[in-house]
């Protein structure tokens, strides 16, 4: 297993290298530099002279390579530069409003997961019944509706018509953090409720299922124990795949919720050009990201010894 | 008895054959509707006359007025053109760029194959929607940014498709037959790899179209896709949201398009699965 | 291998349950609506934000006086009546003893929220840093020299500054104890009816009341203003009651509070919407392009229907009712002259694809705005289609990061903002920060020699008739060179729920919450 986890994270090298290469070469081709974009921002007007000086002191007259290098120095120290607006530590802004966004996501995926595998069960169970085609049609109207839409329909009956939750997310305490995550939880368990169904239904199709229940094993047990754990590895599977488009969809909703998290933090900085911002944004949702994968590739093999690693390399 | 149970499996293929080609027809009217756009439109769609600003639907308007005056079914249609064709265009590209090199790194592996993928886990590295961002704080708004860089990170998993189809496909006698019978490699893919390739990958195409709709539709709702005046359905969503509860239609008009379209494809994708006998494909990689 | 299984399985369920305990929790637990709570009032503003230059309470940076002044954390030495007239504040009068030297006793009551006597050495220190730090602000008062003692100020200026008072009144005018400082945040110490406590740029700030207000103890203990900059959200928000007003709430969404349990106070403001030509783009220097853009443009359906009537058709760059508001001809609306000046100038549609073209350049026009302002996009795409009617083609460049893009003049063509023209309540500050070749503002590049001339004579005319008279003027020469089109002012409105009171609109749109805020449980 060691050896595994080892391989993996060798993997992980040219992809980190990757990542940190082009959010670095990204703030290069805006174009506009900290001196110009500071001058701007106060102001000022320095003179050509005095604007070369602070470029030195910045490093900013040395080759691509070097600036490069000093840049991932100062990322392993926790230096991200200043954003050009607040004129804040970027780091330090950005990570304090991470959690909010983490925490925004578990609950997205707790929720979608709480959702879409007991109904997904259900659906399966009841194949072709009423409960299976109501569910499939809901789950089908989830699927087809864009997040933004969702979230606005949302906010209009639970926060409007019917006030039980806060319009503004980080307002409102705890309860601020429902409609959000339901709205990403939606569209998400919309998508896993289908594919826990053919999954269950798959599994359900097997001997052993029908060996158990001519054995006089309850039914429900042999769900539990030996169905499930069959759709485990797959319900993972897309849990990690949706991640991506989960990072990027906490933007759009923190957006309109107003969930103090990195997500709006990016939006608002696109605004205003502010690329430091901009820039952590990317990188830390890629490493996110990245993180996340190497769990759940390492994660399948806790949950299904039939996977190995070397036959394939990846899965 | 068994002549019964055969007319009734019989009948049940019949259906869904029916069932299939309504939903492709359904798929093709929307792409000519959107091709034809400007000369489906009862109005100009980006004339305004303020004097005619927000009538509600019904009436000269069939569905109502923008607060510009525009007639709103008239956007709706032309902005089918924008909406759809862009996703389209872009998954079209997506797909062929992706199969290609899947299909080549499958069949020759080696060197080209390491290279690809590895060029594939860093471009999944990035979760789309945050370098669409990212890409349209660099190069400004505009739907075009926006589908590059949903485009950079989805050509993967179609790398990844048809790199494992090809390479199962490789052990099959009928490929081994036809290769002792003299096929050069193009025609080894030509004849037998890409037909057999291209159920999954239109499974997978055709549920992507949806996504991408979704996703450029949010990009747009930021204020990163389309440029006014264009007719996009994201965009017109977005300027109609202040008037959502006094004015509904002007919202309500353009996310039904984006519901309805999305659904028509989304019902293709599980048609097209269906009458390939693709299992839990299109979701998976 | 099967211990995992059988913990991950545990955490999923884990999983399961947690939202579900969570909401649950919570919505049984409602602190609130005890008796001795105190007294809250919560506003939501979509301007206070990084966009507007408003990044903090600071008003020696860029516009933050703005939101010093708004929410009563700071105080200037003078300030307007309800008619725009100067009236003592933190002073108690002034004396003009010669055309360069003002003498200004202040008021012997007040303290900053820091414990610091206000007196004429702290006024200034605070002012000596102003002109020290702030461009606008030492352009505007030409300070020389100034003396402190006991509450005398007095102030020498470089040149005649009939306005100074007027200029002194500025939100960044704002009196803040510079022994205190400027915290990390942004945070000053003033002398007005609230203190500020936090702030996050862009997110909220949160004030406490100044029990030792010189005004009376204020009646609101606690004051949030979040930065809502959502319009649709604004909205909800307000309806939801999680804020108790709103400045800058869409026009569309008024019907909605248009009954009992709401409060409208609104007002006629000098904030402009208006074009601003850029004299240094080649498409813009020609004045034939600049008339037909000045004259196609419909500002009575701007005003009537896109803002819904909240507002009023501009003719200059002040409203009519100020005494150097009207008096001035605007271009009347005339697409077809319109068409007719760009036809007589070769612009002409030879390729009929609808957009004239010269010297086979097609008339372009990159429209600069920016969002934060509800009625700026509206104009823009209104504009759009009127000038797409004549033959010019509008590129619309709709973005909250405007000023880089003014610091690049070969980036636009037309730059359509809002402003208040006349915070100060003279006429002198909008020529003085737009038009003029020494001005901060003078984004096109504008330039016009009768007008310096004249801006000279304003400079030094102390007689207000004389100021107006120029004030005209001034601004026909704007509008005949075509140089600035005035499209619309506004009627601002601040909206608030029953049971507020005393949050009352001003024309200047500077002075918000003061001590005569009340709220009551609805």
């Amino acid at each position: 297993m060691a050896k595994i986890i080892g391989r993996r994270l060798a993997q992980l090298v040219p992809t980190l290298f990757v990542i940190t290469l082009l959010s670095f070469a990204m703030m290069r081709l805006a174009g506009s530099d900290v001196v110009a974009q500071k001058m701007q921002n106060t102001g000022t007007v320095l003179s050509a002279q005095a604007a070369e000086a602070a470029r030195e002191e910045l490093g900013l007259d040395r080759p691509f390579w070097e600036q490069y290098g000093l840049w991932l120095g100062g990322l392993f120290r926790g230096d991200m530069g200043v954003s050009y607006v607040s004129g804040r530590d970027v780091f330090a802004a950005f990570t304090e409003k991470l959690p909010a966004t983490l925490v925004l996501m578990a609950l997205s995926l707790g929720l979608t997961v709480a959702l879409s595998l007991p109904l997904g069960i259900l659906a399966a169970v009841k194949k072709n019944r009423a409960a299976d085609v109501i569910l499939r049609i809901a789950s089908f109207l989830g699927n087809s509706m864009p997040n933004f839409f969702v979230a606005l329909v949302l906010l209009y009956l639970f926060a409007i018509r019917y006030p039980l939750f806060p319009v503004l997310s980080s307002q409102g305490g705890a309860r601020g953090v429902v409609l959000p995550a339901l709205t990403l939880a939606i569209a998400m368990s919309a998508k896993y409720l289908r594919q826990v169904r053919t999954a269950v239904l798959e599994e359900l199709g097997r001997d052993y299922v029908t060996g158990a229940r001519a054995r006089g094993v309850p039914f429900g047990w042999t769900l539990w124990r030996s169905v499930l754990r069959g759709c485990l590895v797959q319900l993972v599977t897309l849990l990690t795949l949706s991640m991506g488009s989960l990072l990027g969809g906490t933007a759009i909703v923190e957006s309109i919720f107003g969930w103090d998290g990195v997500g709006k933090l990016a939006v608002d900085a696109i605004g205003m050009r502010d690329y430091p911002m901009i820039q952590a944004y990317v990188m830390w949702m890629a490493l996110i990201y990245v993180a996340v994968n190497l769990a759940a590739d390492l994660s399948y093999r806790l949950l299904d010894p039939r996977i190995r690693l070397g036959e394939d390399g990846t899965i | 008895m068994r002549g019964k149970m055969d007319k009734i499996l019989q009948k049940r293929k019949t259906v869904k054959e029916i069932y299939f080609i309504a939903i492709l027809a359904l798929a093709i009217l929307v792409l000519l509707g959107a091709a034809f756009a400007q000369y489906l439109c009862p109005y100009d769609p980006n004339a305004q006359d303020l004097a005619l600003a927000l009538q509600p639907p019904g009436g000269e308007h069939l569905l109502g007025t923008d607060r510009y005056g525009r007639d709103m079914l008239s956007r709706i249609i032309v902005g089918a053109k924008v909406s759809v064709f862009s996703a389209l265009t872009l998954v079209a590209a997506v797909c062929a760029v992706g199969t290609a090199l899947g299909v080549l790194c499958g069949f020759c592996g080696g060197w080209l194959d390491e290279a690809v993928m590895r060029l594939c886990d860093m471009c999944l590295a990035f979760p789309g929607l945050v370098l669409a961002l990212a890409v349209a704080a660099l190069l400004g708004g505009g739907i075009e940014n926006a589908a590059i860089a949903l485009g950079v990170v989805s050509w993967p998993k179609y790398a990844r498709l048809a790199r494992g189809q090809t390479m199962t496909l490789k052990q099959e006698d009928f490929i081994a037959a036809a290769r002792l019978a003299g096929d050069s490699a193009g025609q080894l893919i030509r004849r037998h790899i890409l037909p057999n390739l291209a159920g999954p990958v239109l499974v997978m195409a055709a549920l992507d179209i949806g996504t991408m709709m979704m996703e450029l539709a949010g990009l747009s709702f930021l204020g990163l896709g389309a440029l006014p005046p264009t007719a996009e359905w994201g965009s017109m969503m977005s300027d109609g949201r202040t008037l959502f509860q006094t004015k509904p239609w002007v919202m309500l008009g353009p996310g039904a398009a984006i519901f309805l379209t999305v659904a028509v494809f989304n019902l293709l994708a599980d048609a097209l699965r269906d009458r390939l006998d693709i299992r839990s494909m299109g979701n998976e990689m | 291998m099967f211990k995992y299984r059988r913990g991950i399985l545990a955490l999923i369920l884990a999983l399961c349950i947690l939202p579900l305990s969570g909401c649950g929790g919570d919505a049984s637990a409602d602190p609130e609506q005890s008796g001795q709570e105190p007294v809250t009032f919560t506003l939501g503003d979509v301007s206070f934000s990084a966009e507007h230059d408003e990044t903090d309470v600071n008003p020696h940076r860029g516009y933050s006086g703005w939101a010093c002044i708004r929410y009563g954390v700071g105080e200037t030495l003078f300030r307007y009546s309800d008619t725009m007239e100067i009236q003592p504040w933190l002073a108690t009068g002034y004396t003009l003893i010669d055309p360069l030297t003002w003498e200004i006793t202040l008021r012997q009551d007040v303290r900053f929220t820091s414990g610091r006597a206000l007196d004429a050495q702290a006024v200034k220190e605070c002012l000596e840093h102003l002109v020290e730090v702030h461009d606008r602000a030492r352009g505007d008062l030409m300070i020389d020299t100034m003396e402190a003692e006991g509450q005398t100020l007095t102030i020498r200026t470089t040149q005649p500054r009939p306005a100074l008072l007027n200029y002194l009144s500025d939100p960044y005018g704002c009196i803040i104890d510079m022994a205190w400082g400027i915290s990390e945040e942004g945070i000053v110490s003033g002398t007005g009816p609230y203190q500020a406590v936090s702030l996050v740029t862009g997110q909220e700030l949160h004030l406490v009341k100044n029990k030792d207000y010189w005004g009376g103890e204020p009646q609101v203990d606690e004051i949030t203003v979040l930065t809502i900059s959502d319009g649709n959200t604004l909205t909800m928000a307000l309806q939801s009651g999680q804020i108790d007003a709103a400045y800058g709430m869409p026009y569309a969404s008024y019907p909605l509070f248009e009954n009992e349990g709401y409060t409208f106070s609104s007002t006629p403001t000098s904030r402009a919407f208006f074009l601003c030509m850029n004299f240094e783009s080649p498409l813009t220097q020609d004045p034939a392009v600049r008339q037909a853009i000045a004259t196609a443009i419909d500002k009575e359906g701007f005003v009537n229907t896109l803002l819904e009537g909240n507002g009023y058709v501009a003719s200059g760059a002040f409203p009519e009712e100020f005494s150097f508001g009207g008096g001035v001809t605007p271009q009347a609306y005339d697409p077809q002259g319109a068409r007719e000046v760009l036809e007589a100038a070769g612009w002409v549609d030879s390729d009929g694809d609808g957009i004239r073209e010269k010297d086979g350049k097609n008339l372009v026009i990159r429209w600069l705005t920016y969002p934060s302002r509800q009625e700026l996009p509206l104009l823009a795409e209104s504009a759009q289609a009127a000038l797409g009617e004549i033959g010019i083609d509008v590129e619309i460049n709709s973005t909250a990061d405007c000023s880089s893009y003014l610091s690049d003049p070969g980036s636009w063509d037309v730059y359509a903002s809002a402003m208040i023209t006349a915070p100060t309540g003279d006429p002198e500050y909008f020529f003085a920060s737009c038009c003029l070749d020494s001005s901060v503002a003078n984004h096109g590049g504008y330039h016009s020699d009768r007008l310096e001339q004249l801006a000279q004579e304003m400079a030094a005319a102390f007689e207000s008739g004389e100021r107006s008279r120029l004030a005209v003027e001034m601004q026909q020469i704007l509008l005949e060179d075509n140089a600035y089109v005035f499209c619309s002012h506004l009627r601002m409105s601040m909206i608030s729920r029953a049971g507020v009171t005393g949050l009352t609109a001003h024309p200047c749109d500077f002075y918000e919450l003061t001590a005569d805020l009340r709220v009551e449980e609805p």
